[in-house]
């Protein structure tokens, strides 16, 4: 890969997803908190509000002109910016990998090429920039944890050795889980379309992931995440599903010597930040 | 039309039913476990291995897209230099065109034996010759198994993957009155024999039909145009049995198994077994038709009293190739995308309601099914999560969700059908709400206070009226402060 400079003061800018926007807020805002902490200047990056989602449920309803017009808003509001973070592998294939094929023959699609190249899939931006904490502050989940890849970031980021990489070098325990290249069986719609199938594949991988001894289980596509979590929690399992952003902030959240005013760090005006970490769907 | 290469698509069962029905069957998981993994690894060994696996790919690929991009001519050059050889060239547009060629070809023959081929399968030929009154044995022992089942394969390499030993068999001791009770375990015929006990059984069975046969049919594996001959590739041997044995010797393929010359069959081949099996290459590999039988009218297998007959089939494939899905018929057959498919190894392959299943099933299938009335094809391109193994495993590079997802698209443009009235409707609010994002916050908001006041001081909800076919089997986790992350964060975009 190219390095792309985000250095200076570059625009960076945080892509919620909907899935995280809507159900897991706290992703959304350890994420804007983790840009923040890299960026030279620590300054907060912009989240801006009228996004909504990057149009995949559309592209894969086979809705391909929604979704083209999805992505050329999308970029509208995108575009200007240096770096655009996104928390899931999946959303992020979407806009780097998929955006290119669905505009080539529209006016956007030397636009969608030059987007291509400012999206960061969130484990692959922090692998590169988050140097700034030291593993020895205190981790927020001190017992072992395996990590479940997620296609996206498998086969169309290919950044599954970032994840692995920043967690080892945070301090994390990590135990790998058998049968790693299996999707676990959300894939949006087809979740709810084919549900006993879905289902099924997720109680295989879900196996897969007790296999490796570990009871919490850390990701970064937050679908993949809600679906494993969910099945979990309805066989009552003790397994506990974590983003890896929500991880990783606690650790800047833990540690008070940074410079970092706490009035300027990105913060809801909920208590949820306060609160100890929750497991997904606890 | 087609009609009876369709006819065991059952209408009233579609993808859908039949998956949740082999979910529910636990001798099938069993089966399907059992030989997965063994794929898996014989596989991965096989490209392991060898140092430059991805050009060994990228070659495959050249080779099978040089054969699509010149189909026509190429074939043309196979049945010009097979005819030169005096071998005999029918063409046959339709299924049923093809099992008439074919039953012309057994005309006063009886006893008819098969190797395995899968185009025999989707021109349900079987079928068409017990009609006329032949008799037909299967050779290849996958094959065998199924047709003393009266079932249809489930897989494409492995036709009776689906079938555990134990159920091998007790179908073996019902069908085989006479087999030599020393035969039978360790005299004790309630034991479960062994595979090699099985093998064996099957091996007699089977020896007599190619003694007595009149007419052996084959596939094919490959066309070499250059040389107007026929590949067939197998592990059992008993396809060279079938194209030797008997008199006449009938080879059935697609068109798209057209292949330039040696150097690109080669290319193939490479890859071919590797992904298969995990074999370098199968154990018998032979070609049909390279030799002359007949040279300026002069026969020159008297003794042997040949005949060979290439059978060449379109069913839909040259409307496939001036279509969007062109790349499918680079296909090779190789099964690694079913065996490499997290839903085709949760279901098998009796789930896709023909003989092509896993992910190249999802697209031949309705591609190929197009012109008969069956709608349970068309849920195949959307029983896929997208993972993308298949294309990482494909050799020839075929980008299967690409061609699923247009599929889909192609389906969504069609004129509205019930059937696709919630996908249309669900877009249509999703498309509504991305251009309006202040609507869209709004929308979200309430949601998020349903979901909420549902979840009653928990972090998840267990019952969703809408999306029951979620939390009918999983919960679903509620965001509990009930704010999206943009409504709650003061970070808010500037304008
Ligand atoms: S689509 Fe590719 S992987 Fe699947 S059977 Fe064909 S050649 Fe093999």
């Amino acid at each position: 890969m190219t390095a792309k400079k985000v250095n200076a003061s570059p625009k960076n800018a945080v892509f919620a997803t909907c899935l995280a926007d809507t159900l897991r807020p706290q992703v959304v805002e350890a994420t804007c908190n983790l840009v923040k902490h890299c960026s030279a200047d620590n300054l907060t990056p912009i989240l801006p509000s009228e996004q909504t989602c990057c149009g995949q449920p559309l592209y894969n309803s086979g809705d391909r002109n929604g979704a083209i017009k999805q992505a050329m808003r999308v970029i509208d509001l995108f575009g200007e910016f240096d770096a655009i973070v996104v928390p899931s592998g999946s959303c992020a294939g979407m806009l780097k990998w998929h955006y290119p094929s669905l505009l080539q023959d529209t006016p956007y699609a030397q636009k969608a090429k030059i987007f291509k190249e400012k999206i960061w899939e969130l484990t692959e931006f922090l692998a590169k920039f988050l140097t700034k904490l030291s593993a020895k502050k205190p981790l927020a989940i001190k017992s072992a944890l395996t990590w479940h890849d997620s296609c996206s970031c498998l086969r169309e980021n290919n950044s599954e050795s970032c994840a692995r990489a920043l967690l080892k070098r945070r301090g994390f325990t990590l135990r790998e889980s058998t049968n790693r290249e299996v999707c676990c069986g959300f894939g949006g719609k087809f979740s709810i379309r084919h549900s006993a199938i879905s289902t099924s594949m997720a109680d295989d991988k879900i196996k897969s992931l007790q296999a490796s001894g570990a009871s919490i289980v850390a990701g970064a596509d937050l679908g993949c995440l809600l679906h494993l979590a969910g099945r979990a929690r309805r066989r009552a399992l003790p397994l506990s599903f974590f983003h890896i952003a929500e991880l990783l902030v606690e650790q800047i959240n833990n540690s008070k010597s940074e410079k970092g005013s706490p009035a300027s760090s990105v913060k809801s005006q909920t208590k949820t930040s306060k609160q100890t970490l929750v497991p997904i769907g606890a | 039309m087609p009609l009876l290469s369709l006819s065991f698509f059952s209408s009233s069962q579609g993808f859908r039913q039949k998956s949740v029905a082999a979910l529910a069957n636990p001798t099938l998981r069993a089966a399907l476990d059992k030989a997965g993994t063994g794929f898996l690894n014989a596989r991965k060994k096989a490209f392991d291995e060898i140092e430059n696996s991805s050009s060994i790919k990228a070659r495959a690929q050249q080779a099978r897209t040089r054969a699509i991009d010149n189909m026509a001519e190429l074939l043309l050059l196979f049945e010009r230099n097979a005819q030169a050889k005096g071998i005999h060239v029918h063409w046959a547009e339709t299924a049923e065109q093809a099992c008439a060629i074919i039953i012309d070809l057994c005309r006063g023959k009886k006893r008819i034996i098969k190797g395995k081929s899968m185009v025999s399968e989707e021109i349900n030929l079987n079928e068409a010759l017990l009609k006329n009154g032949a008799e037909v044995t299967e050779t290849d022992l996958g094959e065998y198994i199924i047709q003393l089942a009266n079932e249809t394969p489930s897989h494409i390499i492995a036709p009776a993957v689906h079938k555990t030993r134990a159920q091998i068999d007790a179908l073996f001791r019902y069908h085989h009155e006479n087999i030599e009770e020393a035969k039978v375990a360790d005299n004790n015929p309630k034991a479960q024999r062994t595979s090699v006990l099985l093998v064996e059984e099957a091996r007699q069975k089977i020896r007599d039909k190619f003694l007595q046969a009149e007419v052996g049919i084959t596939g094919a594996n490959m066309l070499i145009a250059t040389r107007g001959a026929g590949l067939l590739l197998t592990n059992e041997g008993n396809g060279d049995l079938s194209a030797i044995m008997p008199q006449r010797h009938i080879m059935l393929a697609g068109i798209e198994k057209i292949i330039a010359d040696d150097g690109d069959a080669a290319a193939v081949l490479r890859v071919l077994g590797r992904s298969a099996s995990g074999q370098s290459l199968g154990n018998y590999m032979s070609l049909y038709g390279a030799q002359p039988l007949q040279d300026n009218g002069k026969d020159l297998h008297k003794d042997l009293h040949k005949d060979l007959h290439f059978v060449l089939l379109d069913n839909g494939r040259s409307k496939m190739h001036s279509s969007a899905w062109r790349e499918m018929l680079r296909c090779i057959r190789c099964g690694a995308c079913l065996n490499h498919c997290p839903v085709y190894t949760s279901v098998g392959g009796h789930a896709y309601g023909w003989v092509y299943s896993g992910p190249m099933g999802k697209v031949l299938t309705p591609l190929l099914a197009e012109t008969s009335k069956q709608t349970s094809a068309q849920e195949l391109p959307h029983a896929s999560s997208f993972c993308g193994r298949c294309v990482e495993v494909c050799p020839v590079g075929i980008p299967l969700t690409s061609l699923m997802r247009k599929l889909r698209e192609r389906d969504f443009e069609k004129p509205l059908q019930p059937r696709g009235l919630k996908t249309r409707l669900a877009c249509a609010v999703m498309r509504l709400l991305f251009a309006h994002p202040r609507l869209y916050r709004f929308v979200i908001a309430c949601f998020l206070r349903v979901l909420k006041l549902l979840a009653r001081g928990r972090g998840h909800i267990s019952y969703l009226p809408t999306i029951t076919a979620w939390t009918d089997t999983r919960d679903l986790p509620i965001n509990r402060s009930a704010r999206s992350a943009i409504a709650s964060i003061r970070t808010s975009y500037p304008r």
